[in-house]
């Protein structure tokens, strides 16, 4: 009796929950959608189309690549290095079960060994001890980072006197910042706990202005390194405020010879720390329209002056205003996120400019690491970069969905659409530029996150190598190693006999990524007449026996060939 | 010899009075009723805004929690909000056999994700104990779940009143 009795209750409370939970679901999709979609047509088709550009295929599977991300958001990241000297990129994948490095085999990629580190985050390579091999630190969440020396091409974990734990690092930038010939480790945090995650859309909804606290993240680390052991020296330079760091770049943007810090965060203004060249930084609050939600800090030279602009990828939602349900919902969250990347110049006068929307390169959509680079080899920086392939409120633009695609013109860029290059519809959150098969065309490897939010994507979820299908392999490529230690900054000055063109050659550390160092120039139809090194001591190495489709490794005293770009 | 007794004594005596009187009278007959509905109300209640129109605030622990286990983030969410509603129904109904199995389940899943999700439920600083990080600080999702140690304390003792009726 009593067993019948429990059983109808059961089926009687389970029905009405049912009828309940199916009346909300019924109400929640009877919202139309269709007048919403097709408004939305036009922004799509508002996007360029270039079929003359580049077209990508996904090869990860084919080329040994099988890392799959797990859930915990902003953890996915991708790190190129040639760890072993032997002139081709090899990767390490972070974000999954462990961290993976991945050995480029010249006929793909083998895994070469694992990390077995609980919650690690983000991680760097570094030639701490200038051996010429480059060592690996590993931050994780809530532990002290790991660091392992590479001997040879073989990693050891040895302490090397880093004490302070990582609560939340998800940039980690090596420069040597106080001129001592051996490298310094910079960490960018994030906030930790439930307050590191973004307000729920609903509240955004209703205060466009709710953000959270500037200083309610975590504080940035500085270590100092001997070449030997690093000691934290974050308070003894300067370096203040517990604040939202998700991407950093370590680079001379003062141009007076000491490498600063551009830090990037995801509230509050961006800042840069402003070496002072005596182990002190001052730092510079960054104008207001920084404040924005950092997620990517790359440093170029478009135009070949010399001089360095800072690209920052940011949110950007475009306004929908014929709708009438989702329309109210997309126009708060525009006035929320209005305004997209940064692209930071420095004007004569020595202030900061943003010309993100005058060049043309602010409609991002959800922005999360970039890179910058010539990817189909005619001679201007194209720009890719990571986006979501959702919003928590529906319709969303497909050009948004995926990869952000400006082609870099001699005036500027125009946008392309990423959706129709063979880029999936997904959450990107590292990437890097590698030419992982040597052709001579750069090729992009992503860390997809599993996010929250439905139609992220319709695909098994694995780390992508997307293969550049470009034809024009033209371009020149090498790695430039210092006299004592791989690791260090120099900048580069490549002379055609068009056109001079800068790059700066640093650890190249941003949000969950490393890029690959090596140097690619696309030579559109030049050809190159000699290539000067400007090493950290101010010394000069010229050389002018380089030819383009093929790639060196430059020493001050030789430039060694490494392969012919196939 | 008699004591008279002061007017403090008086008082504190009616008190007790009035005290025994409310706790026999009202409180210890409707006991296990109120332990019943506060439970019903609880459940349906936080049961019926997991599916209802608007952003959930458990959505993304929720997500979290369910992704790396190949669930549809919204399809747990309605789980979760069936299940919870139907807890409360069977609650509010007093089938005391299944919601000991379904508590139970609950409670379980929810204090897990303490463990689970460490860097969503907790933040620094940590504690290190011989270099082992432990969580100390709570973030409002561990202050969220802890709290449910007062059901559980409650759920015994309706289990302990459920039985003394049964002998």
């Amino acid at each position: 009796m009593e067993e019948s009795d429990t059983v109808n209750g059961f089926v009687i409370a389970l029905v009405i929950s049912f009828v309940i939970a199916g009346g909300f679901v019924l109400a929640g999709d009877s919202h139309s959608v269709e007048s919403e979609e097709s408004a939305f047509v036009a922004n799509d088709s508002s996007v360029g189309t270039d079929s003359g550009f580049v077209d990508f295929q996904e090869v990860a599977f084919e080329n040994g690549i099988r890392y799959e991300p797990q859930i915990m958001e902003m953890r996915q990241g991708v790190y190129v290095v040639d760890f072993d000297n032997d002139g081709d990129e090899d990767v390490l994948l972070m974000g999954g079960k462990n961290p993976v490095l991945y050995k480029n085999t010249g006929s793909g990629f083998a895994e070469h060994r694992e990390f077995p580190l609980r919650l690690a985050q983000t991680a760097h390579f570094l030639d701490y001890n200038n051996d010429g091999w480059r060592d690996l630190i590993i931050a994780p969440v809530g532990d002290r980072p790991a660091f392992y020396v590479n001997e040879n091409g073989t990693f050891e974990r040895k302490d090397v006197g880093i004490a302070k734990a990582t609560w939340r690092p998800m940039t980690i930038n090596s420069a040597d910042f106080n001129a001592d010939g051996c490298l310094d480790v910079f960490i960018g945090q994030y906030g930790s706990g439930e307050r590191a995650y973004q307000q729920p859309i609903s509240e955004i909804r209703n205060n466009p202005d709710l953000r959270p606290d500037p200083e309610g993240g975590n504080e940035n680390i500085l270590l100092f390194g001997n070449c030997s052991v690093f000691s934290q020296v974050t308070e003894e330079a300067g370096l203040t405020g517990e604040r939202w760091t998700l991407a950093s770049a370590a680079v001379d943007l003062t141009g007076d010879g000491h490498i600063d810090i551009y830090v990037g965060n995801d509230f509050g203004s961006d800042y840069l720390y402003i070496n002072r060249g005596n182990g002190t930084f001052h730092e510079h609050r960054m104008p207001r329209y920084t404040d924005r939600n950092a997620m990517s800090v790359r440093t170029i030279d478009m135009n070949g002056d010399g001089s360095l602009e800072i690209f920052i990828t940011n949110i950007w939602i475009p306004a929908q205003a014929t709708s009438t349900t989702g329309g109210s919902v997309y126009e708060t969250l525009h006035a929320a996120f209005p305004y997209g990347n940064n692209y930071i110049v420095m004007n004569e006068s020595g202030g900061f400019e943003d010309k993100a929307e005058e060049y043309g390169i602010e409609d991002g959509g959800w922005g999360w690491t970039a890179t910058v680079a010539d990817y189909n080899n005619d001679g201007h920086l194209d720009i890719v970069h990571g986006t979501i392939g959702s919003i928590p409120v529906e319709p969303f633009p497909k050009v948004y969905r995926t990869m952000q695609v400006w082609k870099g013109t001699e005036v500027g860029w125009t946008k392309l659409n990423g959706s129709e290059m063979g880029f999936y519809t997904e959450n990107t959150r590292g990437m890097a530029r590698i030419d992982y098969n040597m052709d001579g065309r750069l090729d992009i490897i992503t860390a997809p996150s599993k996010f929250l939010y439905r139609g992220d994507t319709d695909r098994e979820l694995y780390y992508r190598l997307y293969e550049n299908q470009n034809t024009a392999n033209q371009a020149l490529q090498f790695f430039v190693r210092n006299p004592d230690g791989i690791s260090r900054n120099a900048n580069v000055v490549i002379q055609t006999d068009t056109q001079t063109i800068h790059r700066v050659v640093n650890s190249r550390g941003d949000f969950v990524t490393q890029d690959s160092r090596l140097v690619h120039v696309g030579m559109g139809g030049q050809s190159v007449e000699k290539v000067t090194i400007v090493w950290p001591d101010g010394e000069n190495t010229t050389y002018t026996s380089l030819e383009t489709g093929n790639r060196y490794i430059l020493l001050p005293d030789e430039a060694i060939h490494v392969a012919t770009l196939r | 010899m008699m004591r008279i007794k002061s007017p403090i004594d008086r008082s504190i005596r009616f008190a007790n009075r009035v005290q025994d009187h409310i706790i026999t009278t009202y409180f210890q007959p409707n006991a296990k009723t109120a332990l019943y509905w506060s439970f019903a109300f609880v459940f349906f209640y936080y049961g019926i805004q997991k599916p209802a129109p608007g952003y959930s605030p458990v959505r993304r622990p929720v997500g979290l929690f369910v992704s790396n286990l190949g669930i549809p983030i919204d399809s747990a969410i309605l789980f979760i909000g069936v299940f919870e509603m139907t807890l409360g129904l069977l609650f509010f109904m007093r089938k005391f056999r299944l919601v000991f199995w379904m508590f139970l389940a609950h409670q379980i899943v929810a204090f897990s994700t303490l463990i689970v999700m460490p860097y969503y439920a907790w933040q620094p600083p940590w504690l290190f104990l011989f270099g082992i990080p432990l969580p100390f600080k709570m973030d409002s999702w561990a202050a969220f779940v802890l709290k449910n140690v007062v059901f559980i304390g409650a759920f015994i003792a309706l289990c302990h009143l459920e039985y003394e009726d049964r002998g």
